[in-house]
């Protein structure tokens, strides 16, 4: 009997508590429940960072993110989704831009604003040192802060946590962009690729995608290939 | 270079990102001077704006996780002086620093709020450069000059937080109603201090980003004082100071400005190492003092 105990674990979805085998991930838990998801599922691989999942544990004050389709459930854990982080996207123009931190900072002024309180570290699913990224920008260190940050999935839980109101994941794209571009040799395959798109190799195939019907497509993708 | 001083070194973003001039010129016066400085890793902002809430502890956290960052490499090379040049990151530091000297609970709180890094045992000291110098003595200094700058008449600017405020104890760096560092060093370098009236007056500070109109009318006072007592540049030793003061300059008919230098830029002209001086200020003073442009 025991044994079949905690083969269980109860959770609770938005405050409903519901109990669900606790072997699944909290993605597969909440369908488990019987909810279906329309937005804020993505990839379901852990790399799109769609399923932002906030959480506490029963009798533990701390406040845990996790991408839902990754971590597995926890008895008495209560969870809620955060599929959408509320955030302008700024456009910038890299040509016009150099890599230094005060073109950062004229983008996205509020990481001045920073406390290095690193509650942002701790919010990060990814295990990303997100303040030390954020220090690195202001120290004109963009070379650390492109390698701190290569594993973010935008995500945005690091920007809800913030008590300065940092956008964190898109300053780190911004930082990336330029180091990409003005910082590291440009690779050889990405230009011969880029190339091929402008000689239009690839204008048939996207041509015949988008007149295709939506029940062909979906049997394409089902029969797709995913891994050679 | 013989090292006679060793001491770990907080640059602070401002300088590091806009003047990038204040910190070579002191690399290059530095190595002249055997002064070893030993870059904290990973320092944080300072905060910028010390906190006048006394129970903000919050603010202070950039200070003191650069701090324990300090405390780490202080061991490791055998000091616990830590040397800034900009005079907002000296007198953030300066203060956060004392008060988690002074009060143990302060220190308790913060210490327990960063658990992700060993707590700060406040055994460092904050040390303007200036008084760096000081320590070192400036005779020494002087037996080091190789361009000595006679003639040139320097207009020493302290601005306001390298010398206010007086509580707690020690933040000025020197006697705030009547600082003489500054003219000691211009004397040192074989250069001619300027008395004027508003040495240590505020140039504005961050009303430049609200209400420049704040910052012209104060810096055009400043320059202007400084240009009566026949300055042929203002020293600065702040890279705020130094962007306000320049801004100043803008508004001024070309007659009516004074360049502004920062003063590790004279010292390094004048122990004969690349200044990284602007070509035409460099000149300028240069031709004044009748010598030849190093090279």
């Amino acid at each position: 009997m025991s044994e079949k105990k905690k083969t269980m674990a109860t959770i609770y979805i938005m405050g409903k508590a519901y109990k669900v085998p606790s072997t699944l991930t909290i993605m597969e838990s909440i369908e488990y429940a019987g909810y279906r998801f329309i937005r804020g599922c993505g990839c379901r691989g852990g790399f799109c960072g769609a399923c932002t999942t906030f959480y506490r544990i029963k009798s533990d004050y701390k406040l845990y993110v996790d991408l839902a389709c990754q971590k597995r459930v926890e008895d008495e854990m209560y969870i809620v989704q955060l599929p959408f982080i509320p955030a302008e996207k700024p456009k910038w123009d890299l040509d016009k831009m150099k890599p230094t931190t005060d073109e950062v900072i004229r983008v996205f002024p509020e990481i001045t604003r920073c406390l290095s309180c690193n509650v942002c570290t701790e919010a990060c699913p990814q295990d990303i040192e997100v303040m030390r990224a954020i220090q690195a920008i202001r120290r004109g260190d963009l070379e650390d802060a492109v390698n701190l940050t290569f594993d973010c999935v935008a995500c945005g839980a690091c920007s809800i946590r913030c008590p300065a109101e940092i956008t964190h994941y898109q300053a780190f794209q911004l930082a990336r962009g330029l180091y990409g571009k003005y910082r590291t040799i440009p690779s050889k395959h990405l230009l011969k690729r880029i190339e091929e798109i402008k000689e239009g190799k690839f204008d048939d195939e996207i041509a015949r995608l988008v007149n295709t019907s939506t029940e062909k497509l979906e049997e394409e993708y089902k029969k797709r290939e995913v891994e050679k | 270079m013989v090292i006679m001083v060793e001491v770990l070194y907080y640059p602070g973003c401002s300088l590091r990102n806009t003047y990038p001039e204040f910190e070579k010129s002191t690399y290059a016066a530095c190595e002249k001077l055997g002064i070893n400085l030993v870059e904290i890793p990973e320092w944080n902002c300072c905060g910028v704006v010390p906190s006048l809430a006394a129970d903000n502890v919050m603010r202070h956290l950039g200070a003191v996780r650069s701090f324990i960052k300090a405390q780490e490499k202080g061991k490791e090379i055998g000091t616990n002086v830590v040397v800034t040049l900009c005079s907002m990151c000296y007198n953030v530091l300066k203060r956060v620093n004392l008060i988690l000297k002074e009060q143990v609970d302060t220190l308790k709180n913060v210490n327990d709020f960063i658990d992700d890094q060993p707590d700060y045992v406040p055994e460092l000291e904050i040390v303007h450069f200036l008084n760096l110098l000081k320590n070192v003595g400036f005779d020494k200094v002087k037996e080091r000059i190789v361009t000595p700058l006679r003639g040139l008449k320097v207009a020493p600017y302290y601005g306001c937080a390298l010398l206010r405020p007086d509580r707690p104890e020690g933040v000025p760096i020197d006697d705030p109603e009547n600082p003489t560092v500054i003219e000691d060093l211009i004397r040192s370098i074989g250069a001619e201090p300027v008395e004027f009236p508003f040495r240590t007056e505020c140039c504005g500070n961050y009303h430049i980003v609200f209400e420049p109109s704040i910052v012209e009318m104060r810096t055009k006072k400043i320059i202007g004082s400084a240009r009566l007592g026949k300055a042929d540049v203002i020293l600065s030793p702040c890279p705020l100071c130094t962007y306000n003061l320049q801004h100043g300059n803008e508004t001024l008919d070309r007659s009516e400005q004074v360049p502004v230098v920062f003063f590790t830029q004279l010292l390094a002209l004048s122990l004969g190492v690349k200044s990284h001086l602007s070509t035409e200020i460099e000149n300028q003073i240069l031709k004044k003092i009748g010598g030849e442009k190093f090279v």
